[in-house]
């Protein structure tokens, strides 16, 4: 069995250049430092273009499946760590490539230490042949199958066979913060995955109408949160009372515009809750044309109440594709749980796919909604959910 | 949830009776000892077990009756009807029962079913089982019949005395659901072969219920292994809870009529209040059971107001679901006649003497209220 040494780690978008690069890769190290906790044996540090995570007779297999899950990561690879003794190398390199399945293989060489007595292709001359004799494998230098590398440094040779996908994205925290619109459906915990994924911190709003909706909808909440908790260890919700002005809206707006009135109210609260919590933009699970709500011109009506920045991470996918990603994330059970986070009531058997400005307006100045709004936030209710 | 509770689901559980819980609590340490053991302490927990058997059948006054201990009811329901299915096959594979039973009925029934039994499921006239048409029903090959005495949802009170002099009258045995009868409404027992009872409704334990039949009848156990039981329910006996489940039955039963006359009392002013308003509510219960009220909203959604109770400290049942996915709504209403605005906005109440009249006037009124608010 072969006792790799450590995991190096690449990032991928983060070769932007300058300041930003080192405050990157700080937040990267904390995050990985954080998703690696429960290992007590672990050592990371990192060093210039590469984060080390130094294994230290810990099974690499669970900690690559979790550093598969944070972002930021580009790639990953098992590392062996060996005597700069070129025999040693040698049979050691041939001890790796036998673990990797492929047809073809390439060898790298790079010397560190310029102290070591063959420069880079004599390494390659001297390691490639070994392979040769005693594997099926063909060179191939274009697209080998097997990539072998040899690195000299001071304190040792490394080589390294295997190479892992990283998930991508930035890590959790380089991208602000979102103000987040969380229904409890499919859709909202996959957009705020997608968010995460590229580094984007969020803080969730959601909008309840007790007894018009049911306390099993909180739990559901926080089922999801916990999942998500997985990509950002703490996540805030902020719980508004909606029922008063789902009522207002119910007393004073004809059914077909319920909705355009009611979404408006509710991009109104979070984009004023954005604002109080220092988030630069809202994000929501909308794609468009799923439901009426979510036409063009809809989303052009409800829109128009702010010009706080809205993401929808999920807006040109296919249901299939949300659902998929939401199976990954292990949300998908939770999400299709029977509580529903806007009563039958008041949705509107035919509502409008193509409501006018104008109208809208005028059925919601039917009613104080100022002084609703404003109540609302001054009785939020905030759970925090993770750490 | 609020402070004070008001619980009016008690056709769903119900707390259990102090003494009932020290009994069982006692019993835990001085008789913890597995009845089947050949030692003493074996012995002697196993004289406790039996002892509490024939207290039982003592109360229900059915002492040439056997006993098994079960672990609730749905257990008892599906061991009568797999049991004596099972067992009697060769006779003949045709059971009757009703279009309103309890799912430990229907579904064992269904899985009879797949089987290659047949059922007959009896329409009945607006709830209550016609004898005209289980008369009808009855076929060569019918070999049980089985009948829930008093209905878990709308409270109806079925004539076990005329079904079963029709039943019997064909050789054939009946088996009645007693959930909701004991220690609540007067039921002719020995009228029934095959009984089931559930502790934890008549202030006993869960997990643990009771299937008492004549003897003479044989069963085909569920449960097989170390043949206690008689062989028909293996399993280590609980003699704790035998003990527990001996006090809770001869407390209900020797508290029935008491219970009754003060439930009686109780729910006056609510049906009074109910009828008074017949333009928002449907009465789908009668008093004849004063234990369940059962309404419908006639134009209301009875999940917002079951959700508003509950944050009020006020516990009421309900089948209508908040979802719109999940349209359950009542078979049992839908069974009897009502429409399906009926059918899935109702809303069952259930009392026991633990309830007082200032439970239901407050209940009355926090209704009233709720009912000018709410946009449901």
């Amino acid at each position: 069995m072969i006792k790799y040494s450590h995991i190096m780690i690449r990032f991928g978008e983060l070769s932007t250049k300058g300041k930003n690069k080192s405050s990157f890769i700080r937040v990267l190290y904390e995050n990985i430092k954080h998703a690696l906790k429960d290992y007590s044996s672990l050592e990371i540090e990192y060093r210039y273009d590469h984060i080390y995570v130094y294994l230290n007779d810990e099974d690499y297999e669970p900690i690559i499946s979790r550093l598969q899950d944070v972002s930021g990561i580009h790639a990953m690879s098992l590392v062996y760590r060996c005597e700069k003794d070129i025999e040693v190398i040698k049979s050691s390199a041939l001890e790796l490539v036998k673990q990797e399945s492929g047809k073809t293989f390439k060898v790298n060489a790079k010397r560190g230490d310029k102290k070591f007595p063959l420069h880079s292709d004599e390494i390659v001359r001297a390691v490639a042949p070994v392979i040769l004799r005693n594997t099926d494998l063909r060179v191939d230098v274009h697209h080998p199958d097997i990539s072998v590398n040899v690195e000299i440094r001071e304190e040792a040779a490394y080589i390294f066979t295997r190479t892992y996908e990283g998930a991508g994205g930035y890590p959790l925290g380089v991208g602000g913060k979102a103000m987040h619109m969380l229904s409890g459906g499919i859709d909202s915990p996959v957009a705020a995955y997608l968010l995460m994924r590229r580094g984007v911190k969020i803080e969730c709003i959601h909008f309840a109408s007790p007894p018009y909706t049911n306390v099993g909808v909180i739990y559901k909440l926080e089922d999801l949160l916990k999942k998500l908790n997985y990509y950002q260890p703490t996540i805030r919700l902020s719980i508004i009372p909606f029922t008063k002005i789902q009522e207002a809206i119910y007393d004073n707006v004809p059914e077909s515009y319920c909705i355009t009135v009611m979404r408006r109210m509710m991009y109104r609260l979070a984009s004023k809750l954005a604002s109080r919590r220092n988030c630069p933009v809202i994000s929501t699970g909308e794609s468009v044309g799923q439901v009426a709500s979510q036409t063009l011109v809809s989303m052009h009506v409800i829109n128009e109440v702010t010009n706080t920045p809205v993401i929808r991470p999920c807006a040109t996918m296919d249901k299939l594709d949300i659902i998929a990603i939401s199976k990954k994330i292990d949300t998908y059970d939770i999400s299709v749980r029977p509580y529903e986070d806007c009563c039958t009531i008041f949705t509107p058997k035919n509502p409008k796919t193509a409501p006018d400005l104008e109208m809208a307006k005028e059925y919601e100045n039917k009613f104080n909604y100022e002084e609703m709004i404003t109540e609302a936030l001054n009785n939020v209710e905030v759970k925090i959910i993770g750490e | 949830m609020a402070n004070k509770v008001i619980y009016l689901d008690h056709a769903a559980t119900t707390s259990p009776i102090k003494e009932v819980v020290s009994i069982y609590n006692e019993a835990l340490t001085t008789s913890f000892y597995n009845p089947a053991s050949a030692h003493q302490a074996g012995t002697i927990v196993n004289r406790e077990l039996e002892n509490a058997r024939s207290d039982i059948l003592r109360s229900f006054g059915l002492s040439s009756y056997n006993l098994i201990f079960t672990s609730g009811a749905s257990e008892s329901n599906n061991l009568a009807l797999k049991g004596y299915a099972h067992r009697y096959l060769r006779r003949g594979k045709h059971i009757i029962t009703s279009s309103f039973e309890h799912p430990s009925v229907t579904n064992p029934l269904k899985a009879l079913e797949n089987e290659g039994f047949e059922v007959t499921y009896l329409k009945g006239n607006d709830g209550y089982i016609s004898l005209e048409e289980l008369e009808k029903a009855i076929r060569p090959d019918t070999i049980l019949v089985s009948i829930m005495a008093v209905n878990n949802e709308v409270g109806f009170i079925q004539d076990i005395k005329g079904i079963s002099k029709i039943v019997h009258s064909h050789g054939i045995k009946l088996h009645i659901d007693a959930v909701q009868a004991v220690g609540k409404i007067a039921t002719p027992y020995s009228d029934a072969d095959l009984i089931t009872v559930s502790m934890h409704k008549i202030g006993g334990l869960k997990s643990s219920g009771l299937l008492l039949y004549k003897k003479g009848i044989e069963l085909t156990s569920l449960i097989d292994g170390g043949g206690q039981e008689n062989n028909i329910r293996s399993g280590t006996n609980d003699v704790p809870m035998a003990l527990a489940d001996a006090f809770a039955i001869k407390y209900a039963l020797s508290h029935q009529k008491e219970s009754y006359e003060y439930c009686l009392e109780l729910v006056k002013p609510l049906y009074e209040y109910l009828s008074n308003h017949s333009d928002l509510y449907e009465i789908n219960s009668t008093i004849d059971n004063p234990f369940i009220v059962n309404f419908s909203f006639k134009n209301k959604k009875a999940s917002v107001f079951v959700e508003a109770l509950s944050s009020l400290g006020i516990m009421v049942a309900s089948k209508s679901a908040c979802s719109s996915r999940l349209d359950k709504g009542s078979v049992t209403l839908l069974a009897i006649g009502k429409n399906s605005q009926l059918a899935n906005n109702a809303i069952r109440l259930s009392f026991s003497s633990s309830n007082n009249k200032e439970d239901i006037e407050t209940f009355i009124n926090t209704l009233d209220k709720l009912v000018k608010e709410l946009r449901a």
